[in-house]
């Protein structure tokens, strides 16, 4: 099956404040609703970030996670589905570029790893280049307690501490995704192809 | 072509989709409002990079010479 046929039926809920928004449902050993999100970070280049998470309700203040313990270990589903709502997004924004830039140290790798196995359909689509900043990002480690077969195991999560970039950043290099390299990009860029 | 196929790709997908959550209930406001503010806050830490029109400039130059 072709990567991109494994994507979860999105929803494409309308622009609120410039912001595009998807919904989707990821489906295991339970249904999780999740949310894929395109907003804009440029209007001069038409830079926009995706971004997506779990939509969750707590005593009824709904948030969107994107650290969450809670997953249907269904990866390849979930990304596929990211990449169908960019490429929806690319329809109607045919000169923009996306970026993608994960949270957490595992999904950062889990990504990079997950575009560059799958790099030859993506390109059949778009151009993608792998971006490097001049700061290196600190990370924070995080205790979480995950319930897996029923019993409680705790697990650390190695998120960006991204307030130690709150003075500035810079962007150092952009050049051509490649595979072999990946450990080098602290970002990744999404343009669709010029001759689409 | 790419062109066709691509949009062919998409109109699947939004007919699959549309199948799929027809008469499911829409997102409310506070649920459209909270990813409107997870939005944000995912796009705040690059907007720092974009300071200046010099580094506009810059990234605009590096991400055209990598494609």
């Amino acid at each position: 099956m072709d990567f991109l046929d494994k994507a979860y039926n999105y929803n494409f809920e309308g622009i609120t404040n410039e912001v595009y928004q998807f919904r989707f449902i990821s489906v295991g050993i339970q249904e999780i609703t999740k949310i894929v999100s395109i907003s804009p970070i440029n209007k001069k280049l038409n830079w926009y970030s995706v971004g997506f998470g779990n939509l969750e309700n707590h005593e009824s203040i709904i948030t969107v996670n994107d650290l969450a313990e809670i997953n249907n270990n269904d990866y390849d589903e979930v990304l596929a589905t990211v990449f169908m709502c960019i490429l929806h997004f690319f329809i109607s924004n045919p000169d923009h570029t996306i970026l993608f830039f994960g949270n957490t140290l595992h999904k950062h790798r889990l990504y990079k790893q997950k575009i560059s196995s799958n790099i030859i359909i993506l390109r059949q689509y778009l151009e993608i280049s792998g971006g490097k900043t001049e700061e290196q990002i600190k990370l924070l480690e995080k205790k979480q307690t995950i319930t897996r077969k029923g019993k409680e195991r705790q697990r650390t999560i190695r998120e960006k501490d991204l307030t130690s970039l709150s003075n500035s950043i810079e962007i150092k290099s952009i050049e051509k995704y490649n595979a072999a390299k990946t450990s080098d990009y602290q970002f990744v860029l999404f343009k669709l192809k010029k001759d689409l | 072509m790419g062109a066709k196929q691509l949009r062919d790709l998409v109109e699947k997908q939004i007919e699959k989709s549309t199948n799929f959550w027809a008469g499911r209930p829409k997102m409310t406001i506070q649920e459209l409002e909270a990813v409107e503010k997870f939005a944000k806050e995912k796009g705040k830490l690059f907007e720092k990079v974009f300071d200046s029109p010099e580094k506009i400039e810059r990234i605009n130059k590096m991400q055209n010479s990598a494609l």
